[in-house]
């Protein structure tokens, strides 16, 4: 065992060394780098700036411009989410009837734990990463991150930590990683395989990745905005980034430190988390430590985009702009106490777990402010019901209810009943893909035309939207059932009687991935043959003056013939001296 | 892209109407899989046999599909209504 994980992170090692060798034979990288020294944001611009990119793939292994890397991000978090959704799948046809009949326990588990982690580690930081490299330079008037190559640095972490998760499917003769994603101690220690190893250093990659995104957001939006964008008229989206790099910087380091402390457990004969000198719960207070405010770290930046999209289409401003801003910093803050809601059934103290109830209650607080300003904003509009705008609304639906469901579960009395049943399940799934899922959607639909010059096909984004709505609700209600009626979490078998509600679930489910097949379709083709975009303003946001930066740029991007090779308007980087 | 113009007020009172649909549906459906229908017959996730009675308050009520429907259809009608309220209120008084 030992030996086998020690030739494999040598034959790793020796990868990484290989690639990057390889890379920087191929190219001269200097040559092309918007910044003349290292990256950093006081750098000179050099006149290499705007030599043509590299052509093929070469161009897309060694760009260091914002848009080329969103675009990347982009990429990585649709692989990894068909790959997060192939692994539900599988699990959802066992679950269709009661025994073992297609997989057994084992990968089942390997299934449920790969699913968890790449949905949230490889899909949703990496897709709002995408949103935020791409369009935050834009929105805020800057020629591009602050640190163009720490950006390149971050994205290319994430190939080999995805394959280092992946490792248990990817490699003959190793087991999988069946730990579930909260990797909860001492079972985590004990289980041997090394691709549990492996997932560890992966996720401690990812976690790198997510941090050094994080420095650059926050660098790039304190110091790179235009002259014309002061932190008033800083637009929501970025606000939201901002928040949510702050947490990233707080979360990640922690968890990194914990996953090498649970390394050393399991490699090394330390007894951080072991049952006899250590403390099994101790892990959970760090995991959850960094696990709460990781679900703000996903759920921000998607606020932000409904609370960025849903305006455009309503015809009016964003109602009551600041306290929504004041709401995601109160969220921001609170995230950091309420962590040990996801222990009020291990046995700590009871004086404790009432001021977790209470913070966590009161996290609630800013969650209502900003549905509230969501839907005044609708309420008084004219809504053009577009695809962008479908998925806000269903966002604003679904995250009232796993809201709300949210809130039985920080009741004390309520958890100590539902903790690990499908309930919970369900109610974050309302969140995870009925929410977080849904905005990103909207995000893809709403600047496609700007990404791409063309418009995807009308037809499949609204089926898309409907099948989502339908399939997520079947899905996750059924769930909510299964949990009242005492189905415990993470097993691929149960008792007959749960079998009708599974059964919806696993429908539900269908609908989903069908409701994916025609994303990923409508992406891809309308990208290469759909109808061109003939104007710089498709959603005709110039009428009721809610044209942003991004279109403003986009518009002068479709006046210059001269073909931009780096963030900047071309005229722009000319004139500054 | 140009799409027909709806007023928002529609889509907000469907959307509240939905919701408050789907938690009658909800209770209802989790009368029938989990209570067994009041100790009729028996649901799939009934445990114990007989009618189960939960209270809100003062009231006491029978778990059974059209009580809970009805549960779920008042407590979310009422919360999301409060809310909705405050949207009118809000907006009337921000527009005006
Ligand atoms: C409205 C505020 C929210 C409250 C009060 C709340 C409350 C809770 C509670 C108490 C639990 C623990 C249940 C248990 O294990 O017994 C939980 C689980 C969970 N929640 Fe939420 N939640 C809220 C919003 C969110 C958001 C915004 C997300 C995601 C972005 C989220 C994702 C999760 C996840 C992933 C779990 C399951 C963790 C696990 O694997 O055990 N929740 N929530
Ligand atoms: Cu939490």
């Amino acid at each position: 065992m030992a030996s086998s994980s020690l030739v494999l992170t040598v034959l790793m090692g020796v990868l990484l060394v290989a690639v990057a060798a390889s890379l920087a034979r191929l190219e001269d990288w200097r040559s092309y780098t918007p910044l003349s020294d290292v990256g950093g944001a006081l750098g000179e611009r050099t006149e290499h700036g705007h030599e043509e990119k590299p052509g093929g793939l070469v161009r897309w292994f060694t760009t260091v411009d914002h848009k080329d890397i969103g675009i990347l991000y982009g990429v990585y978090g649709a692989i990894a989410f068909v790959w997060g959704g192939l692994a539900v799948l599988l699990m959802r046809i066992e679950l269709a009837a009661p025994a073992t009949n297609v997989i057994g326990p084992s990968l089942y588990n390997g299934l449920m734990t790969s699913h968890g982690i790449t949905m949230l580690f490889l899909f949703g930081t990496p897709m709002i990463a995408a949103f935020g490299n791409y369009f935050i330079p834009l929105l805020i008037g800057a020629d591009d991150m602050a640190f163009p190559r720490i950006n390149a640095i971050a994205f290319w972490l994430l190939p080999p930590g995805a394959l280092l998760v992946w490792s248990g499917f990817l490699l003959p003769g190793v087991a999988t990683a069946q730990t579930s994603w909260t990797m909860y101690t001492p079972l985590s220690i004990q289980m041997s395989s090394p691709a549990i190893d492996m997932m560890l250093l992966g996720l401690h990659l990812t976690g790198v990745s997510a941090t050094m995104g994080a420095v650059n957001f926050i660098a790039t939006i304190f110091t790179e905005r235009g002259d014309d964008v002061g932190w008033p008229s800083l637009d929501i989206f970025s606000w939201t980034m901002l928040t949510q790099s702050g947490l990233i910087l707080f979360a990640f380091p922690l968890l990194g430190s914990a996953l090498v402390m649970l390394l050393l457990d399991r490699n090394f004969g330390t007894t951080f988390f072991t049952v006899a000198g250590g403390d099994p719960i101790l892990w959970q207070h760090l995991f959850w430590f960094f696990g709460h405010p990781e679900v703000y770290i996903l759920v921000l930046p998607p606020m932000g985009l409904v609370s960025l999209i849903l305006p455009k289409f309503s015809g009016r401003k964003l109602f009551g702009f600041k306290f929504v801003v004041y709401s995601t910093l109160a969220i921001g803050v609170l995230s950091f106490g309420v962590w040990a809601h996801h222990m009020f059934t291990t046995g700590i103290d009871p004086r404790l777990r009432a001021s977790f109830m209470a913070v966590s209650l009161a996290i609630a607080i800013p969650s209502a402010v900003k549905v509230f300003n969501w839907i005044t904003t609708m309420w008084n509009g004219k809504l053009r019901l577009t695809a962008p705008m479908l998925f806000c609304i269903g966002f604003v639906q679904n995250f009232i209810i796993g809201g709300v469901t949210g809130i039985f579960l920080a009741a004390i009395p309520v958890d100590l009943i539902l903790h690990d049943t499908y309930y919970v399940v369900g109610h974050f799934h309302f969140i995870v893909y009925g929410a977080i899922g849904f905005a990103l959607f909207a995000g893809t639909y709403y600047w496609f035309p700007m990404v791409t010059g063309r418009m995807y096909q009308k037809r499949f984004a609204h089926a898309h939207f409907w099948l989502g709505l339908v399939g997520s609700n079947l899905t996750f209600l059924a769930m909510l059932w299964l949990g009242y009626g005492g189905m415990p979490r993470r097993y691929a078998t149960y008792l007959p009687q749960f079998a009708t509600a599974h059964q919806i679930a696993t429908a539900g489910a269908f609908l989903i991935a069908i409701s994916t097949l025609l994303w990923v379709w409508n992406m891809v083709v309308s990208w290469k043959e759909g109808a061109k975009v003939d104007t710089a303003d498709p959603w005709d946001l110039e009428e009721t003056g809610q044209l942003t930066n991004d279109w403003e740029w986009y518009e002068q991007q479709r006046d210059t013939p001269v073909p931009a090779t780096d963030g900047g308007e071309p005229d722009d980087g000319q004139s500054a001296d | 892209m140009s799409e027909p113009d709806t007023r928002g007020r529609r889509v907000v009172l469907w959307m509240y109407a939905s919701a408050v649909a789907v938690s009658g549906l909800f209770g209802y459906v989790l009368g029938i899989i989990v209570y067994g229908d009041g100790g009729g017959p028996a649901g799939p996730l009934v445990e114990g046999s007989g009618a189960a009675y939960g209270s809100v308050g003062p009231v006491t009520f029978q778990l059974n599909p059209v009580n809970l429907g009805l549960f779920g259809v008042v407590s979310v009608g009422t919360l999301l209504g409060v809310g909705l309220l405050a949207i009118v209120y809000a907006s009337e008084r921000a527009d005006a």
